[in-house]
């Protein structure tokens, strides 16, 4: 039964998961959105969790490089030393459920990406931005310094805390459930909640729009509304599993995909059957 | 000329810079960048004030989920060099600023369907063999070439001055740019089909369609289908039962 004191991670690795996000933004790609900037800063750590294990060592930077990974900076540590408790256990035991770790980041990082987005992007960068650029149209460089203070004094913050807060949050959690075998129903829980948000993600982040349109004058209509009147957005979750069937059933290659999505849009936008 | 043409370059992909080696620390805003621009070309006042008013006009220019806003770095520090440059008046600058701001997406799309994801399966596979080199490598890589696009725009721009940008600008047809918006949008279902692949639980599946029928005929945000399922996890999971299980492990020693 594993105790707190036998955590792996101590304070200096929370320290340089902080310090190794400093790339996180660095490579975006529609696929995969930041996987490769989450993954880097996180390699010390598992590293270190799975010393006696290379191959659970390559499975987890594989897990954590493979799947999509975007959401607002922010949070973005707090959700790294969640899933790095949930690796410890995966080091300490050998049947546990790697899916659930997926299914965490999954759940987090859509709602994550909502609150700290609409905090920082929308309300602390927008008052950040009217007291700088108020010195600045008059020619005063400090401007330049009150944004930059205002926007990151509370930024950086976030981040730092983040991580030790998620760590030790996760320990506690998976702590108790073990104790009381509450493992399963975790897990199992914790797929529902992923599953619900990824259908909220898919509606929310997937954008198809049908510009085609039918009849003439007052009767005309754009494909999209007919759709939209049967179920918004049902594209979106139709694009999701189209990519799916052609991955995994087709067995298509992930990147040839993209390439003849890129092309499908040029000639969907060259005559106008879908718009932006 | 040449020395400043570099530093304009430099600067135009500052946000690449930034968050790249920065921690996103937001120093590529349009405020910023002007500041940079007055720095390198000797006028910081004029570099200010232009970079504040670019900034009024991209302040909704930001990266929120997967929406790709126009390049509001590389369109002010040019703007701001001709600014400084050419004396160009601040109210053209503002206009020339924008398109050049959407093309500069437009090959940022282009980079993210084509060359991005091709570097990052090479960073996934050296994962796969646990070489973090390779994913260090693929990262960097991909930044690089951000990076790099932006400068040799801004380079190419600024020495070449701005009656040869105004005819380029005109060139480029509507329906390219839209394909773009398309692609950004459709592209993200790759991505969350590999996703789905990894949390696909037949048993839960129909959470999948609730959350999107949440989101799609109720517009529920993200955060509230967070809070509703973990609702529906409390009143559907039996939380209470598990006790058996923990007096049968008293018996273990």
């Amino acid at each position: 039964m594993t105790q707190i004191s036998d955590k792996v991670l101590n304070k200096k690795d929370l320290r340089k998961v902080f310090l190794l996000n400093f790339s996180n933004e660095g490579a975006w790609d529609h696929a995969r959105g930041n996987n490769l900037g989450y993954a880097i800063a996180l390699i010390p750590a598992l590293k270190k969790i799975y010393a006696h294990d290379a191959q659970k060592y390559r499975d987890a930077l594989y897990r954590h490089t493979n799947e999509f990974f975007n959401t607002a900076m922010q949070p973005i540590p707090f959700i790294q030393g969640m899933i790095l408790s949930m690796e410890e256990e995966n080091a300490k035991s050998d049947d546990y459920d790697v899916s659930m770790i997926t299914g965490v980041k999954t759940a987090l990082i859509g709602p994550a990406a909502g609150i700290f987005d609409a905090i920082f992007l929308n309300t602390i960068r927008i008052i950040a931005t009217a007291i700088g650029t108020s010195f600045a149209l008059d020619g005063n460089p400090l401007g330049i310094l009150v944004f930059l203070l205002i926007f990151d004094v509370p930024n950086f913050y976030c981040k730092y805390k983040g991580a030790f807060l998620g760590y030790d949050l996760g320990a506690k959690f998976i702590d108790s459930a073990l104790e009381s075998g509450l493992m399963d129903k975790f897990r199992y829980a914790t797929s529902v909640i992923a599953m619900m948000v990824f259908g909220s993600m898919t509606c929310e982040w997937v954008y198809v729009n049908v510009t085609l349109s039918f009849g003439v004058g007052e009767a005309e209509q754009t494909l999209q509304s007919i759709l939209d009147s049967v179920t918004p957005n049902i594209l979106s979750m139709g694009m999701l599993w189209l990519c799916w069937w052609l991955i995994f059933k087709k067995k298509l290659n992930n990147v040839v995909l993209m390439l003849l999505m890129f092309a499908f849009s040029l000639v969907c936008a060259y005559f106008g059957i879908l718009g932006a | 000329m040449l020395l400043q043409a570099i530093l304009v370059g430099i600067i135009a992909g500052w946000q690449i810079i930034d968050e790249a080696f920065l921690w996103s620390s937001y120093t590529y805003r349009p405020l910023c960048i002007g500041f940079l621009i007055g720095l390198a070309l000797g006028d910081i006042p004029t570099g200010v004030m232009t970079g504040a008013s670019l900034e009024l006009v991209f302040i909704g220019a930001i990266s929120m989920g997967s929406y790709v806003p126009p390049d509001a770095s590389l369109g002010t520090a040019i703007a701001t060099a001709f600014v400084i440059h050419s004396g160009m008046d601040l109210g053209a600058a503002l206009v020339v600023a924008t398109p050049i701001a959407v093309i500069s997406s437009g090959f940022k799309n282009i980079i993210y369907v084509t060359l991005s994801p091709i570097i990052k399966n090479y960073g996934i596979r050296s994962a796969a063999k646990g070489n973090e080199k390779g994913i260090y490598i693929a990262h960097f890589t991909t930044a690089f070439l951000l990076f790099i696009y932006r400068f040799f725009i801004a380079f190419a721009m600024y020495y070449f001055g701005s009656e040869a940008v105004s005819s380029v600008l005109s060139e480029l047809p509507d329906w390219v740019t839209t394909s773009f918006s398309i692609v950004s949008g459709i592209l993200p279902a790759v991505g969350f089909a590999m996703l789905l692949n990894m949390v696909f639980n037949t048993k839960t599946l129909p959470y999948l369609f609730l959350g999107f029928i949440l989101s799609s005929y109720l517009g529920m945000s993200m955060l509230g289908v967070l809070a509703l399922s973990i609702i529906i996890v409390l009143l559907t999971v039996n939380w209470s039962d598990h006790g058996k299980e923990a007096m049968a492990d008293d018996t273990d020693f």
